[in-house]
């Protein structure tokens, strides 16, 4: 991994054509303003990760009988609550 | 992508026809296409079942009648490749997050990966949005059942 320290409002350049600038730094949090042609497709990567976390923690691994009835419950507890 | 698809569309072209995510859904990679699942009393909710693994299903809710003032912005270049730069031919969903307790049943929103299906072409990707006042709202719209 290429370590390089910035200041705020410095930037660096990937290739010709991306730019990544630092734009404020606050505490423990950085921000950063990248420009990039449109067909590259630029990723967080910890929410990514939290994706497929999230998506197994509401997965529903069992037989779709137990869950019958859990949605029409739903649906009428909401029209209630309007 | 402010505008939102009205329920009845959503509902009425989608029901009970398979959805694909062609880069498979994060977390199930085998699992690319799903049936949206939904009986009439079920409205706005629905169930997302995997076509290749029949006990893998998801409880999923149209994102704005879950939340009436959510808003989505998708880059561009995403809806492109799902073949439409239209917000009106996008469904949008929370995935729902079902947790039996004792004597309740709780539901919540994830809807920081909302699932956008392209009701045309019925092309689904699951889509991350960084949290944000409208999401945290989203989130603490807890069901109780």
């Amino acid at each position: 991994m290429l370590v390089l320290s910035r200041k705020v409002g410095e930037s660096i350049k990937l290739a010709d054509d991306i730019e990544i600038t630092v734009l404020a730094v606050d505490n423990q949090r950085v921000r950063l303003g990248i420009r990039a042609p449109r067909h590259i497709d630029v990723r967080r990567s910890t929410p990514e990760v939290n994706i497929v976390e999230a998506n197994r923690e509401a997965a529903l691994v069992t037989d779709p009988a137990e869950n019958k009835g859990i949605l029409s419950k739903a649906a009428s507890a909401r029209n209630k609550q309007g | 992508m402010n505008n939102s698809t009205s329920d009845k569309i959503t509902v009425e072209t989608l029901r009970n026809k398979i959805i694909e995510f062609p880069e498979g859904l994060p977390g199930f990679p085998a699992s690319r296409a799903f049936v949206m699942a939904q009986e009439p009393e079920e409205r706005p909710f629905a169930w997302m079942q995997s076509v290749s693994d029949p006990k893998l299903t998801f409880a999923i809710v149209d994102a704005y009648a879950w939340d009436k003032d959510f808003s989505l912005e998708v880059d561009d270049a995403a809806l492109e490749e799902m073949g439409s730069l239209d917000p009106l031919d996008y469904a949008v969903y929370f995935i729902l997050h079902i947790q039996k307790q004792e004597n309740r049943t709780t539901l919540q929103a994830k809807p920081n990966a909302p699932v956008l299906v392209n009701v045309r072409n019925r092309q689904a990707r699951q889509v991350v949005v960084s949290s944000s006042s409208t999401t945290e709202k989203a989130e603490a719209l807890c069901l109780q059942l």
